[in-house]
């Protein structure tokens, strides 16, 4: 194979972490379950949930606008966001996405719904190779999230 | 088993009070028990206890399992919609890497609680009539000891009363969610062979449960799997006892059988103190009586005073006179009875005689002052009833009974 090797990844990837972080400069505190000390109910709940450290990562947001619905108890705000993250930043800090992780962003908690990983450079991922040489040619670019907003006292995070 | 309410819910408990003062359970000194050294908490049982018992049945009893691939599977149990984080990554044994949920699987939720009253109720909340009492069997009051035995001393026996639960309806919608249909003939045969016994943990709760129908789809769809789901409804009888305050409070009563039996002696200190409780309307009580012989004090017995004079022999003769007779005529007309040959003694001086110091009873009744009168007519004494107030009429074959002070 000629293209879509090792080097044109890292180049790629650093252009859209400078990006990232120097140009959009959107960021977000990602946080994941810490599964051993969360005890869930029969019914699949944890009244007391605990969180591993959040890491603080750059990224693409897509915001979606806010949404107010109204229903018997009164008027309640929704609102759905994707986040785009660089596949690498996650790996580099141990952080694998997760349906049902909590997003800080803006004051604001959101879970996510749906873990989409489909941008593979040259339509390759290295990780699957069925021949020697292919794990040097291509890879996955970037893990998108779609979340919906949370309310803050489900998640019980104190800052 | 909840804790001890007492100490849980102090604030609440307080709280609770002063917004329901005028509950008389609540303030009376002789419904409240204490809760010290107490190692059992307070009776509830819990729609999740219920809940529980169809994990704990599914999981120790019928044991769901299938054979795919040359080997027996387990069917895990879960709860319908599950949190996120729950479902995904704690619950990552029946989906694959990706997310995939595995077949088979069993998926039960709550749909309805409905309210049985065909069997007892407690009848008030505030106020509850109906209670099981159960008898612990040890009290920590019965230690032993050689003082008990030489003093008689029986053993206190505890009891703990625990109002009557609410009687419920519980349906539970269930899924079986496999990949063929000779997998789910067998889960519903080990499900339906369960039908109609009591669900539970054995050393917790067990509850009656009942499936009546079982309906089986396969499904086949483009873009998706091939699937075979049976639905059934598991309908059970469970009964509920909160851990809210109010039910807490006037819910669970503790209550000790007696150990000794004692009569005691009123004593006084002296005579100021003596004086002091003759000043007080307690004095006026019929039974209070002070004998001055020895202290030179006024009496304070029948309503009056004595003056200052010795309880005499006629006093102590009157006073414990207490004589029973029975009608020997009774004038259905006049509505009177007789009592032949029979008088009303003379008070002594100070005391008074009133319609207060006879009791009547018609064939055991008692019949209050205010109904007839007690009066000496000639060498009889004779009662002349109010049937108004009594509400019947006499017959001459009631037995009237006279109890009080004649001769």
């Amino acid at each position: 194979m000629l293209f879509g090797s090792n080097r044109d990844f890292n180049l790629l990837t650093k252009v859209n972490r400078e990006l990232l972080s120097d140009v959009i400069e959107q960021e977000i505190l990602y946080y994941k379950f810490s599964l051993d000390e969360t005890n869930a109910n029969l019914y699949g709940e944890a009244l007391d949930k605990v969180f591993q450290i959040p890491v603080k990562f750059n990224c693409l947001i897509t915001r979606g606008d806010q949404v107010v619905t109204m229903d018997d108890m009164g008027p309640d705000l929704n609102r759905e966001a994707s986040f785009a993250f660089l596949r690498e930043d996650l790996e580099s800090s141990s952080v694998l996405p997760e349906v049902g992780d909590i997003l800080n962003w803006q004051e604001n908690y959101y879970e996510v719904d749906t873990v989409r990983e489909n941008q593979l450079f040259v339509g390759r991922d290295n990780s699957y190779n069925l021949t020697d040489y292919s794990n040097q040619f291509g890879k996955s670019i970037s893990i998108l999230v779609d979340c919906h907003l949370t309310r803050s006292d489900k998640v019980g995070i104190i800052q | 088993m909840a804790g001890k309410p007492a100490k849980r819910f102090e604030e609440q408990i307080k709280e609770y009070k002063e917004v329901r003062h005028g509950n008389t359970n609540l303030t009376s000194k002789a419904t409240q028990r204490t809760v010290r050294n107490d190692d059992k908490g307070d009776f509830s049982v819990g729609i999740k206890d219920i809940d529980e018992s169809i994990v704990y049945y599914f999981q120790n009893v019928i044991k769901p399992s299938v054979i795919q691939n040359g080997t027996r599977k387990n069917v895990p149990i879960i709860y319908g919609n599950q949190e996120r984080w729950k479902s995904v990554q704690k619950d990552g044994y029946y989906r694959d890497r990706n997310g995939k949920i595995q077949a088979p699987l069993i998926m039960f939720k709550r749909e309805s609680l409905e309210k049985n009253r065909s069997l007892g109720n407690k009848i008030d909340s505030e106020n509850p009539q109906n209670y099981y009492v159960f008898e612990r069997k040890y009290s920590n009051k019965n230690h032993y000891d050689r003082l008990a035995a030489i003093t008689n001393r029986t053993k206190t026996r505890e009891f703990q009363g625990v109002v009557i639960p609410d009687y419920v309806t519980l349906t539970y919608s269930c899924v079986i969610f496999t990949d063929y249909i000779e997998q789910n003939n067998k889960l519903i045969e080990s499900i339906n062979y369960a039908s109609d016994s009591y669900w539970g943990d054995p050393d917790k709760f067990k509850f009656r449960a009942r499936i009546d129908n079982y309906t089986t789809s396969t499904d086949v769809e483009a873009g998706a799997d091939r699937v075979t789901r049976t639905t059934f409804t598991i309908t059970l009888n469970g009964y509920i006892i909160p851990e809210s305050i109010n039910a807490q409070l006037q819910g669970n009563k503790k209550f000790y059988s007696e150990s000794t039996l004692k009569f005691g002696i009123e004593t006084s200190g002296d005579l100021e103190t003596l004086l002091a409780r003759a000043a007080t309307p307690e004095a006026e009580s019929k039974s209070r009586f002070f004998d001055q012989g020895s202290y030179g004090a006024s009496t304070g017995g029948g309503g009056s005073s004595s003056g200052g004079s010795d309880l005499t022999q006629e006093i102590k003769d009157y006073l414990s006179l207490n004589n029973t007779s029975i009608a020997s005529a009774i004038n259905v007309n006049t509505h009177t009875a007789h009592f032949s040959g029979k008088t009303i003694v003379s008070a002594p001086s100070g005391f008074s005689l009133g319609q207060d110091e006879f009791s009547v009873f018609i064939n055991n009744t008692y019949i209050p002052n205010t109904q007839r009168t007690v009066s000496q007519s000639g060498s009889d004494i004779t009662i002349v009833f109010s049937t108004d107030d009594i509400g019947y009429t006499l017959q001459s074959t009631d037995e009237i009974v006279l109890v009080g002070k004649l001769e």
